[in-house]
């Protein structure tokens, strides 16, 4: 299993949604430390995310990253794909969970 | 040849007279112009009294009457002084805004002289004295800071994670001998990120202000009595109920709704209830958004925060309580405020 953690592989302080709302956003994590490790993952591998360490979570950072990667590549393989490590919040993974499933691809209200 | 030269002798006398004349004409202008500054520089300054409790949260209507004698006296060119003295009570709300708005006047009206004195209260002057009022206002010498029970007023432009996490340590520092760990008070880190997101991506409108006016204010209050630290955070923005998506009834509604609001009566305070509550009211119109206020109401809920209010335009929601209110003075932009306690752990 391979493991990403966001403390040590990104940012302790991690920000809010997109590039533009600021530093350490969840864009910036999705595209350049999420999706490389997450296409190099070979069939049936799964990859551990480490949740700890960090000051908190915006809902915008979670969503953008997780959800945003399950609107690129479907909410099923994304799902079977990860694993999260939360000692510190376990909340934390029923949320992302949820963002993932309920990710609705471009769809407008 | 000789009338010619008399000519123009008398031509140049005329000239000469002419210039004489502009001269002491432009003389006399500049006089009263300078008498004209001077009478304003000298008038005695319009006295603006703050109300014994000062506070946007436990006192609304007499606070906000104070701002908005303080914005129009300004806005007529007058000469202001702030009479602080009454203050029996102070809340970081109030501070806020009171920063907020002095900024305001001073970028609107540069020639602006606003003066102003110390609350007798020690308790209140020193709140005052940490978050840099008396830096902003000419004001008697008031000293230096002792404690270390306030955050210095923090303003930003968009989501400024190291500003976030210095408050989540100010947190720390003082609430860690009550049991909180230096790992925990992730509410608070993750409260001000969707504060400072909210105010960068909503606050202003989609288009509204260019960024380098979409400004926040924030302060932290450390008080060792209720061993709690109370939060407040500001944007002067467009307003909740203003960005959030509304149906075509709710837009047709809203027509109706600037007509009742000049009678005194608008839906402010439901339009903020429902952005809490996540009920699909993203501007973005995208169903992935939207999930930064219903966030922080969650976390009062589950109290992880406590105390939260949300006052934005006419709309007042004491979260605690479950209370809104519609408030017949406008507020102008959105206020959140909550109190982080060592029972919240």
């Amino acid at each position: 299993m391979k493991k990403i953690s966001i403390k040590d592989d990104f940012s302790s302080t991690p920000g809010a949604r997109y590039y533009t709302d600021g530093e350490f956003s969840g864009q910036e994590f999705r595209d350049e430390k999420l999706e490389p490790k997450f296409l190099g993952l070979s069939d049936g591998e799964k990859l551990l995310v480490d949740l700890d360490g960090t000051s908190g979570y915006a809902t915008s950072f979670l969503e953008e990253a997780f959800g945003g990667l399950a609107r690129k590549h479907g909410s099923k393989i994304v799902l079977s794909a990860l694993n999260f490590l939360s000692n510190e919040d376990p909340s934390l993974i029923q949320e992302i969970e949820s963002y993932i499933r309920n990710c609705k691809t471009g769809k407008k209200l | 040849m000789k009338k010619r030269l008399r000519d123009e002798r008398h031509k140049n006398l005329a000239h000469r007279r002419w210039k004489r004349e502009k001269r002491a004409r432009l003389r006399k202008k500049g006089r009263s112009l300078r008498r004209h500054h001077y009478r304003v520089w000298a008038a005695d300054p319009e006295t603006i009294v703050a109300p014994s409790v000062f506070s946007i949260t436990q006192n609304y209507e007499e606070t906000l009457t104070f701002f908005n004698s303080l914005v129009g006296t300004v806005s007529l060119g007058k000469k202001v002084r702030i009479n602080l003295k009454p203050v029996e009570k102070i809340t970081p709300d109030a501070i806020l805004y009171l920063l907020s708005r002095i900024d305001y006047l001073f970028s609107s009206f540069p020639q602006v002289r606003i003066q102003g004195n110390r609350p007798d209260n020690l308790e209140c002057h020193e709140l005052l004295q940490r978050s840099g009022y008396y830096r902003k206002v000419y004001a008697q010498r008031v000293g230096e800071y002792q404690h270390d029970h306030v955050l210095e007023v923090l303003s930003g432009k968009k989501t400024e994670t190291k500003k976030a996490e210095s408050v989540r340590q100010f947190a720390v520092k003082h609430l860690k001998k009550g049991g909180l760990q230096s790992a925990r008070g992730q509410e608070i880190y993750a409260t001000l990120i969707e504060c400072m997101t909210n105010t960068h991506n909503h606050a202003y409108g989609i288009d509204g202000e260019e960024d380098s006016g979409r400004r926040w204010w924030l302060i932290a209050v450390y008080s060792p009595l209720s061993k709690n630290i109370s939060f407040a955070f500001l944007d002067n923005g467009v307003g909740i109920p203003a960005t959030v998506r509304k149906t075509l009834s709710e837009s047709l509604q809203e027509t109706l709704m600037d007509f009742l609001a000049a009678v005194g009566l608008s839906s402010d305070e439901d339009f903020v209830t429902s952005a809490l509550k996540g009920e699909f009211r993203t501007q973005t119109e995208l169903a992935w958004r939207g999930k930064g206020l219903p966030k922080i109401y969650s976390f009062q809920k589950q109290n992880r925060i406590e105390n939260l209010f949300v006052v934005s335009q006419n709309g007042f929601v004491d979260c605690s309580k479950d209370l809104s209110l519609r408030k017949s003075r406008k507020f102008e932009g959105t206020l959140l405020t909550w109190d982080f306690t060592e029972g919240s752990l």
